[in-house]
């Protein structure tokens, strides 16, 4: 389904676009969309705009529905959509918002290795990440949680995962929030929710899920890169999952609930799936609660992972990761709602930032950055999709000003895994891939083909068109050399 | 209470269309980042059973047809309205696939439509009854199961069922349809 936007659809800048409020009546603020003319064009071709225009219709919603250069179509909210809300002007949240996999997020380890090192052991290091990182489809993870120690998981996130041997104290400093989101609640974690998550923790889980062993083979800023640890060469493992079935019941408990909430506060929505309730409600409070937990599960879950990773390669070249120098460059969250202070009209203002499909963009000097790259400001990966380039990016002064300190999160799909698997042979990718030099392992051919690069828009566009919007600079590139897919 | 019931004796070899609330059937349609089921059954009963086994195929990439389910459970679910259960519906398969490691179809269903309050009417236009009221809907299946190590494996994890675009509606020729998203 497309719209007709002649009219309603305006450029503000080179890499900026705003549907008007009189679109819909509906529609609190306009949207601001963050894309190239290029990318536009696929924007327009799946609809998401009109998620955008319908997410404007929340109550409290602050300046703009803002869409990332990566959006595209989604639940409720469009993936690559930013919303904030305000608390004191009946600001709502909605688990749509986050969406079904709550902390859906990535990280990347550096090492000491260089590609010589590792090109001789890559197709034993693939193979032994592949086998022996469980993707827990249809199967139990390797860590199986009794009550209390899933409350502590839910509490205390990466924090949990550490303390139990899962990872360094340092790794905690590089991941967003600590790896803790505060204010989580058990409580709140359905009795459903929490039998998920049991025994799934240290598990990749599928889909877009990957662990990717890159190469760094470009530098765009030698200040930045080196304050990130980043040397041009070096070999880097990235590691993207979130909170798994937990996360997932989460939201489906809680979209029930703000099915009713939304009569109860006589709450008109142009989208089901938009559902929500105001922050100070007890059911906003009760999500949020949730949310956090699911959301601290999730860093637990890819502290367990980076232990494996860590372990693992360890074993193949016969030193420990700390001899590797298998350092957390950073870890960012994709999925998410979280409280942040931000200026509106001049004043500083706590807010409720949604963040679906998009990546926090914090800038040089903001306190929350780790002290050792504050001067450079967060560092963002931007995984491309499997096969290409993924980006390491620094977040700019520009998205806290435009976009709430928010920018892509990666390439966005523009083609469903169904005409995907029809119109690429997994079997022919994969062959062409190996031909690339990179290597893949996946659980079937119809995996690797439903994640093909054509399936995806242009990581390089989307990052060009952030980079031109000023919401986060180029650091640096990897080149994937092998993935590993659940 | 307005209740319609169908009874199903057999396993997912012969349901297709045998036995009354079971016949109809699904095709897997395309979604940008996910997938989708479209259904259509003869009863409001068969558009569930149908979605059921609509899941298992997109679970696990073959249909159900030739595979033995076994056992008998009971599942019981409450929901304001048609589609809430629908989600709901879908949803507790994949979680029963989650905790148990089990498969799960319907063998027999029965979906129970609160009667309205006093003073509030049943909305009809075109010949379609809203099953919209502050009393819910009902579902109660009794459920065969198949366990995930017996095979086939889980080829396509499935986060969930959603409510995008979804609209459970009975046409007049009395012809059931539901389209569902479901999140990869």
């Amino acid at each position: 389904m497309t719209q007709n936007w002649k009219g309603f659809l305006k450029r503000v800048d080179g890499n900026c676009w705003e549907i008007s409020e009189s679109y819909g009546d509906y529609m609190r603020v306009p949207g601001r969309i963050f894309a190239s003319e290029e990318l536009l064009d696929d924007i327009l071709s799946d609809n998401a705009l009109q998620q955008v225009a319908n997410v404007a219709s929340l109550p409290g919603i602050v300046r703009y529905s803002l869409a990332m250069p990566d959006i595209h179509w989604g639940y409720g909210f469009p993936i690559g959509g930013v919303a904030v809300t305000d608390p004191d002007r009946g600001g709502v949240i909605s688990p749509g918002g986050v969406g079904y996999d709550i902390n859906c997020g990535v990280r990347i380890l550096r090492t000491n290795l260089s590609l010589p090192e590792v090109k001789r052991k890559l197709p034993e290091l693939a193979d032994s990440l592949y086998k022996r990182v469980p993707s827990g489809v249809g199967s139990k993870g390797p860590i199986t949680l009794d009550n209390d120690e899933l409350n502590q998981v839910l509490s205390h996130g990466s924090a949990w995962a550490v303390m139990e041997g899962y990872g360094w104290d340092e790794d905690l400093e590089y991941t967003e929030a600590g790896g803790a989101l505060p204010g989580a609640d058990a409580r709140k974690v359905s009795a459903k929710a929490q039998k998920r998550g049991f025994n799934q923790l240290g598990t990749l889980g599928s889909g877009n899920h990957f662990l990717e062993i890159q190469v760094v083979d470009a530098i765009y800023d030698e200040k930045v890169a080196e304050a990130y640890g980043l040397e041009l060469g070096m070999v880097c493992v990235a590691i993207h999952s979130g909170s798994r079935g937990l996360g997932h019941q989460v939201c489906s408990d809680y979209l029930s609930v703000m099915n009713r909430a939304v009569k109860d506060y006589e709450i008109d929505l142009p989208d089901r799936q938009l559902a929500c309730a105001p922050l100070n409600s007890r059911e906003g409070r009760d999500y949020s609660a949730a949310m956090a937990g699911a959301a601290n599960y999730a860093w637990a879950n890819r502290q367990c992972l980076t232990h494996y990773v860590r372990k693992i390669t360890s074993e193949v070249f016969g030193a420990s990761p700390e001899d590797l120098g298998m350092g957390l460059v950073y870890d960012v969250a994709h999925n998410i709602a979280k409280w942040e202070k931000h200026e509106v009209d001049g004043e500083e203002k706590t807010l409720c930032v949604h963040r679906k499909g998009a990546t926090r963009s914090f800038p040089p000097g903001h306190p929350d950055v780790p002290e050792r790259y504050r001067e450079a400001g967060q560092p963002l990966l931007v995984p491309g999709d499997m096969g290409t380039f993924s980006y390491m990016l620094a977040g700019l002064e520009g998205a806290m000003l435009k976009t709430f300190g928010s920018a892509c999160h990666g390439a966005g799909r523009r083609m469903s895994r169904s005409a995907a698997k029809k119109s690429i042979s997994g079997k022919e990718l994969k062959q062409e891939l190996h031909r690339q030099g990179i290597i893949v392992r996946a659980a079937s051919n119809v995996t690797i083909a439903e994640e093909a690069p054509e399936a995806y828009k242009d990581v390089n566009l989307v990052v060009g068109a952030t980079e031109g919007a000023g919401l986060a600079a180029r650091v640096a590139r990897m080149r994937p050399l092998a993935v590993v897919k659940g | 209470m307005v209740t319609k019931t169908a009874d199903q004796k057999k396993t997912c070899k012969n349901s297709k269309g045998a036995g009354e609330g079971t016949a109809g059937a699904y095709r897997i349609i395309p979604h940008t980042a996910d997938t989708g089921l479209s259904i259509e059954a003869p009863s409001l009963e068969g558009l569930f059973f149908q979605a059921a086994l609509g899941l298992f195929q997109l679970l696990t990439g073959v249909s159900c047809r030739r595979l033995h389910f076994a056992g008998s459970s009971v599942v019981t679910i409450a929901a304001p309205d048609l589609e809430g259960l629908f989600v709901d519906w879908l949803n507790e398969l994949i979680y029963l696939l989650e905790t148990e490691h089990q498969y799960t179809i319907a063998s027999s269903l029965s979906v129970e439509v609160a009667a309205p309050h006093r003073g509030q009417a049943d909305e009809k236009a075109n010949g379609k009854i809203e099953a919209r009221n502050d009393r819910g809907v009902r579902l109660r299946a009794e459920t065969r199961s198949r366990p995930v190590s017996g095979g086939p494996a889980v080829t396509s994890e499935i986060k969930a069922a959603t409510y995008h675009n979804l609209k459970i509606e009975e046409d007049t020729d009395g012809i059931w349809r539901a389209t569902v998203i479901l999140d990869l």
